[in-house]
């Protein structure tokens, strides 16, 4: 059933019923989810305070494997946070038509990812609780921190983009706050009222708030672009062998957005099936999407060759260090990140069958994160493990206490959506309501004609 | 308007905080600095002189106090032993001062003997026990008193000896496992002087080492360090060649130019094969004139046969011989590795040989004899007891052992480092002998393998809170003079043994007592020193007397016409196919015959070689390991036909094949946590066998067996064991 | 007073036995990791000896390298910290760190080429009464800090406090750290580069010298001297 006759049958609050209800039913599945994600949580959260208590020796860590798998699931979380903004930006500046039930999906994951994935290099801290030495402020010591590091220019890069994300979200939100705020009672009521922000659906209103959200979409790209590029000189600027590459930036963007999508996807399978949005997100959503991830597929696949095959052509000493390596020790995450990332997603996303099967791109979409943090540790680990002196090499295997890191950053990602499904509006339903409405079937005379309504460009004020 | 700014910053805050706000600590310690604030005055301190006792070399040492308390042990400058320098067993020589397992009380056995179990006791009660049974000994069978301590130098040797001949009793032993036995035979068959050389590495423009691992363990380590620097770099135009001869790329053989991987115990064979190349070819006027030597058996060292026994290329042996002969001075010297064959003597003798067919007997670069005693001929016979020569003792500790079972022995007096009941082959069970002697007396600062097994444990001060004096075996002209005094407040409630032994004598009254006839030992030193006109203040303050003007050296009778040593192959225990390999013991650098292993510091030092630290290894030829399908760091069982120990293997590229080798120093049952259960002690495998030429112990005389095992835990390398091999990418 | 401290290593005269090892580590208070840290990479030990084989077969040969901290003109660890916990000391020209600034981010340690940056993993503790023996002229580390060899910066300053008292320049040779003073064979050398007559200034002239991967730049102020091959030179 297409979504425009899905509308002819429902009224403007059955349509709003139907995208809030997550919001609005609260179900025995609701609370033992959120009960379980918050139990992994919080025991993720324990184990964090007891390393902070004893020290980061009960991590694998060593000499010289400083950084490990909380850098990892740092770059992890924040490539994942790519998805978002920036698709929804895109789709938003291209005017792709098919983005509304997309966006606010997308753009929610950017904002709880990004908390997730920034949480890591903070918590990978030898002193965390010394953290705000990074952060300038005036102190008696007249200290500055050292602009120079890398790791200031990410902690900036970092905090601008979860305010521009945070933001971004929460202005795209405020028609739908407003919607909910006239469609909710008793304390809901409140906290929309408040979150609407007074917004009343004028004229005026929405045309602000249609430039707003245009100029938003705009500026949002080249900081969730340069956010990516900064974590990729984390490693690049390092002159580790395999880190120090030019090509990273370019390449870890690639990598995000690649990511990321598979992670919309992930995100938008599961939400269609657990809100029953299966009249808003159609196949058609995911055929365009597994398009976009066949994009992304092939140009994470010939940035990855070509960085690979300059190393591994010049076979400088140190480089080839690293790259045998990938032939011995880490030859299983070596295969792993290779099938997940481009064997696999490579030919399945090539056929319609697939791109239109939503249990296959759901699938699809968790192979490719695989494939990612593989791909995100055998970055981060090997360069490491083979440094320029070849007596300190040593493996690197993460203790249970990062393994619980893992686990606990998947169900506080979880545990941030399914509260937001609870409290926010999920679906972009003014998006949808304004898609739908301008390819509504009008009556002229006798016939049925599907009508597209376009603002026009450069109206007046 | 304004109320959605003021929200969003407020949702920023708040995002802020849910992020960091966990993190908040008061901390509870003020993290200092490594430069101190402009204001901040650095404490003075103060530097001591005394002399090291963490080996028998004696190095000079100077440790910095600051408030009470040593801070740092350095080398002392003055002293010509080691000037300036140390080691690392030297440094760590403050780790045993502060050591947290330290006997700090006398203790009296609480459970049976031999279980540990120890409670603490007065002095005066503990002393009590040692006078009461010493009084009846006295009257009953004085003879039967053993006193059995580590070699010991100078006035504290005098105490002990003096106090035994008064007392009565001849069996006073000293135990050394590494004695210096081989070698003064050796040099008594070949030279006609019982005594052992100087070696003026420093000078030298050629260094052969049959298995002597000079720069780690040996007589003075620090000391041959030190010249062998020099040897290396400190001339301007010559820089000394060093040749190795031997069954193990030790560390000292890795410094050598050329190292030549020969069988075990043909040490003697591949230096006589290098003096029939030089006696055939008269290289040098010595071995021109050496026609008796060739007759008497050197012209069937042909390069070829001695190929044929140590596995040495003719090639290589006439190449050396050349060089050596020609690149005067020269010095050959043989070690722990060749001493510890059955055929010890032999080794030894035919490096010493070399030197005196090169002429390097007398000469600046090669051997001399130093006139050792000279300084101290007031002593008369007495003078003898202040440098005992550093033997083993060995036999006297077998035959004591022998005494021990027939109960000749009624009270056992020990002491000292080397630990018999660990540092003995297995076999010759001393722990279980000791066992059987009614009333054991330990004087100790730890407990260790043989201090357990005492009835009563008297705490002695470490050396660095010990007065006394020492006269190092080598590295000086002969009259190097020591001195010794506490650089801190003794930190435990300990006695010297020989305050003891004073203290006892006089309680003891008549002969003892009249032999002993000081308050203290601090007492017996300084009428001593007095007598002989030292000026003590300033020998303490410098830490010893070093006269610039050298006595002159002794003449060696035999050099200009050297014997022949006798000829005699190394004998191995076990069946060749059982038992396939020859099994390699040597001191390892951080722990020796096992006194280091209660030391973390030294624990924690990497080998050398394999780079392990804190366990036990076996050393494995790659091509060994591949036929008996080992990798490294696989565990194995090392079994030879008097016992067996677990071990990892690390495989060595440059052990002979068919060779393992086994660091000596792990395996304690005792001796604190540091060191007990680290690995099996290689002492348990070893035959209880000697050097026919000289009586020392024969570590290198036995065959073993490895066997693939599941062992708990691993060995630890710092050294990445794939990186290891490439050097090229740190250059 | 300016000065530029520098180390040169003799590998001529190095032999491996490690007693800069245990002097480096009595003299800084350095922590024991213990057996089962040590297996996990986690030696506390600011210097180390690195043992390298050369070719295999018959002719392998062991190499000993001694790697302290290179003291790097351009350091890379340097430019990385955010905090400014490890800087280009002036006056002394060595590379500091500042324990108490430090926050433990340990991006150092991945930039130094030459891993000799150590990382304090635990709150380490000196079991009574080993704590006596503790320099007073330095701190203890704590747990969450990085620290490495600082060419034994409280001994500098000691001597350079002399030298201020007394009135007059330091004499090459005086100040010296634990490692060069203990190393028996005397393969370490110390001393100052903006002295033209001091010893290590000699030193780098010879036509032996060599530092460690040079090639990155990092213009490391410890240098090495190769060793020789063959009798004569």
């Amino acid at each position: 059933m297409s979504e425009r006759h899905h509308l002819e049958r429902q009224g403007e609050g059955g349509l709003y019923e139907t995208l809030s209800r997550s919001n609005l039913v609260t179900t025995k599945g609701w609370y033992a989810a959120a009960g379980v994600l918050f139990a992994l949580t919080a025991a993720a959260v324990g184990v964090f305070l007891y390393m902070m208590a004893t020290g980061l020796g009960v991590t694998g860590l060593s000499r010289p494997v400083m950084w490990g798998t909380m850098i990892i699931l740092f770059v992890f979380w924040i490539g994942l946070s790519h998805s978002g903004t920036l698709i929804s930006a895109i789709l938003r500046i291209t005017q792709a038509g098919w983005r509304a039930p997309v966006l606010r999906g997308a753009e929610a994951m950017t904002v709880f990812a990004l908390m997730v994935g920034g949480l890591f290099p903070l918590m990978h801290l030898g002193r965390n609780w010394r953290f705000y030495y990074m952060i300038p402020y005036p102190n008696e010591r007249m200290l500055w921190p050292n602009f120079r590091s890398p790791l200031l220019w990410d902690m900036v890069a970092i905090s601008t983009y979860l305010t521009g994300s945070i933001l971004f979200l929460y202005f795209g939100m405020i028609p739908d706050l407003a919607a909910a705020r006239d469609h909710a009672t008793g304390w809901r009521k409140k906290l929309y009222t408040f979150l609407a922000a007074g917004f009343r659906g004028s004229h005026s209103e929405w045309r602000r708030y249609h430039v707003a959200s245009t100029l938003f979409a705009v500026l949002i790209i080249p900081v969730a672009v340069s956010v990516h590029s900064i974590v990729s000189w984390d490693f690049a600027m390092a002159m580790v062998p395999g880190w120090h590459s030019t090509i990273f930036a370019p390449y870890f963007v690639a990598g995000a957005i690649y990511s990321g999508i598979a992670g919309v996807i992930t995100v938008m399978a599961f939400l269609r099936r657990v809100f029953r949005l299966e009249h808003f997100l159609t196949v058609r959503h995911f055929d365009n999407l597994g398009k976009l991830l066949l994009t992304m597929t092939l140009i994470w696949g010939y940035f990855y060759f070509s960085e690979f095959l300059t190393t591994w052509y010049s076979r400088l000493p140190e480089d080839w260090e690293l790259i045998s390596s990938y032939g011995t020790h880490y030859l299983p995450l070596f295969l792993v990140m290779l099938t997940c990332n481009f064997l696999i997603p490579l030919p399945a996303l090539c056929l319609s069958k697939v791109r239109r099967s939503i249990p296959a791109m759901f699938a699809v979409s968790l192979v490719v994160n695989v494939g990612m943090f593989a791909e995100r540790a055998l970055i981060v680990v090997p360069s490491l493990a083979r440094r320029n002196d070849p007596s300190v090499w040593l493996g690197y295997f993460p203790t249970w206490v990062e393994i619980s890191y893992i686990v606990g950053s998947v169900s506080m990602f979880a545990l941030l959506y399914v509260l937001f499904s609870k409290l926010l509006p999920v679906m972009a339903i003014s998006d949808i309501k304004e898609h739908l409405f301008r390819t509504t079937d009008r009556s002229i005379g006798a016939a049925t004609v599907p009508s597209v309504a376009q603002e026009e460009e450069g109206e007046g004020e | 308007m304004l109320d959605r700014r003021d929200f969003l910053k407020l949702g920023g805050a708040t995002a802020f905080a849910a992020l960091f706000g966990g993190c908040d600590r008061i901390p509870k310690k003020i993290i200092p600095f490594v430069i101190p604030p402009e204001n901040t005055a650095l404490g003075e301190s103060l530097w001591y002189a005394s002399a090291c006792r963490q080996c028998p070399a004696g190095c000079g040492i100077v440790v910095r106090v600051s408030e009470g308390r040593a801070k740092k042990i350095e080398g002392n400058p003055l002293h010509p032993v080691n000037r300036g320098k140390l080691c690392a067993r030297g440094q760590a020589g403050l780790q045993a001062l502060y050591h947290p397992e330290r006997i700090g009380r006398p203790l009296k056995l609480s459970g049976p003997r031999g279980s540990g179990k120890f409670a603490e006791t007065s002095w005066e009660e503990a002393l009590s026990i040692l006078l009461t049974g010493l009084k009846k000994l006295q009257a009953a069978a004085p003879a039967s008193l053993l006193m059995l301590t580590e070699p010991m130098r100078g006035h504290r040797n005098l105490v002990a000896a003096r106090f035994m001949r008064a007392f009565g009793s001849p069996h006073r032993i000293a135990w050394d496992p590494f004695g210096q036995d081989a070698l003064l035979a050796a040099n008594e068959a070949v030279f006609g002087i019982r005594d052992v050389p100087e070696y003026d590495i420093a000078n030298a423009r050629y260094l052969l080492s049959f298995s002597g691992d000079f720069l780690e363990t040996g007589i003075s380590p620090v000391h041959y360090g030190r010249a062998y620097g020099q040897m290396r770099q400190s001339r301007p135009t010559v820089r000394g060649k060093f040749v190795h001869f031997g069954p193990r790329l030790s560390m000292t053989a890795a410094n050598a130019d050329v190292f030549l991987p020969i069988a075990p115990g043909s040490e003697g064979a591949a230096a006589l094969g290098i003096a029939h190349v030089m006696v055939r070819e008269k290289l040098t006027p010595s071995a021109a004139a050496a026609a008796s030597l060739w007759a008497a058996g050197l012209s069937r060292m042909t390069p070829e046969a001695v190929g044929k026994a140590t596995g040495l290329l003719p090639s290589d042996i006439e190449a050396v011989a050349h060089e050596f002969a020609g690149n005067a001075p020269g010095i050959a010297m043989a070690g722990d590795g060749a001493a510890g064959c059955t055929n010890g003597t032999y080794n030894l003798a035919g490096a010493a040989l070399l030197n005196a067919l090169a002429g390097n007997v007398g000469r600046q670069g090669g051997i001399s004899f130093p006139n050792r005693l000279a300084a101290f001929s007031r002593f008369g016979a007495d003078a003898a007891l202040l440098l005992p020569p550093p033997e083993s003792g060995f036999a006297s500790v077998r035959d004591s052992v022998e005494k021990m079972r027939k109960g000749t022995y009624r009270m056992a007096l020990l002491s000292g480092s080397t630990n018999p009941a660990f540092s003995l082959p297995a076999p010759l069970k001393f722990g279980e002998a000791l066992l059987s002697v009614p009333q054991v007396v330990s004087f100790a600062s730890f407990l260790d393998e043989t201090a357990s097994l005492s009835d009563l444990v008297l705490p002695v001060p470490t050396f660095l809170e010990e007065w006394g004096d020492d006269i190092a075996p080598a590295g000086h002209a002969g009259d190097a003079l020591s001195m010794l005094q506490p650089v801190v407040d003794p930190f435990r409630d300990t006695r010297q043994m020989p305050d003891i032994l004073i203290a006892a004598a006089r309680e003891l009254g008549g002969a003892v007592a009249a032999a002993l006839p000081w308050a203290g030992f601090r007492e017996c030193l300084e009428k001593s020193y007095a007598g002989m006109g030292v000026n003590l203040e300033a020998a303490r303050r410098d830490g010893g007397v070093f006269p610039g003007k050298t006595p002159a050296p002794r003449t060696a009778p035999k050099a200009q016409r050297p014997s022949l040593p006798v000829a005699a192959e190394a004998e191995f225990e076990g069946d060749p196919a059982r038992y396939p390999l020859f099994l390699h013991v040597y001191p390892s650098i951080a722990h020796s015959d096992g006194r280091g292993a209660n030391l973390s510091w030294l624990q924690e030092l990497p080998d050398p070689v394999t780079t392990a630290v804190w366990r036990n290894w076996v050393e494995v030829n790659p091509k060994t390991a591949e036929t008996l399908g080992l990798a490294d760091g696989d565990g194995v069982v090392v079994a030879s036909p008097f016992g067996s120990m677990e071990a990892f293997v690390v495989v060595h590229p440059a052990t002979a094949p068919g060779v393992v080798a086994l660091p000596l120093g792990q395996g304690h049952t005792r001796y604190g946590t540091n060191a007990a259960n680290r690995g099996g002690n290689p002492f348990s495998l070893l035959p209880v066998k000697a050097d026919r030429g000289s009586g020392a112990p024969a570590r290198q005389s036995t065959r073993v067996s490895l066997a693939k095992a599941k062992l708990a835990g691993s060995l630890v390398r710092t050294v990445n064991v794939e990186g290891q091999w490439k050097y090229e990418n740190i250059l | 007073m300016k000065h530029k401290w520098a180390m040169v290593i003799d590998m001529d005269r190095c032999t491996g036995c490690g007693a800069c090892v245990v002097a480096c580590v009595a003299e800084n208070n350095t922590p024991t990791a213990g057996e089962e840290e040590a297996g996990k990479g986690r030696l506390m030990q600011w210097l180390r000896v690195s043992r390298f084989w050369k070719k295999e077969g018959e002719d392998t040969r062991a190499i000993f390298v001694p790697t302290p901290c290179m003291h790097c003109e351009k350091a890379p660890c340097e430019i990385v910290c955010p905090v400014y916990a490890t800087y280009h000391d002036e006056d002394d020209q060595v590379n500091a760190m500042v324990y108490n600034r430090c926050i433990g981010t340990r991006y150092c340690a991945n930039n130094c080429p030459y891993s000799v940056r150590v990382f304090n993993w635990w709150n380490h503790q000196w079991e009574k009464p080993l704590d006596e023996q503790l320099n007073p002229d330095l701190s203890v580390r704590s747990r969450g800090v990085m620290e490495k060899c600082t060419y034994c910066i409280q001994r500098i300053r000691r001597g350079k406090e002399t030298a201020l008292k007394e009135g007059r320049k330091i004499r090459d040779g005086e100040v010296v750290p634990a490692c060069a003073q203990t190393c028996p064979p005397g393969a370490i050398l110390f001393g100052d580069l903006l002295d033209p007559d001091s010893a290590v200034s000699r030193m780098v002239k010879d036509p032996r010298l060599f530092k460690l991967m040079e090639h990155l730049g990092t213009e490391p102020k410890t240098a090495y001297l190769k060793k020789q091959k063959g009798p004569g030179r």
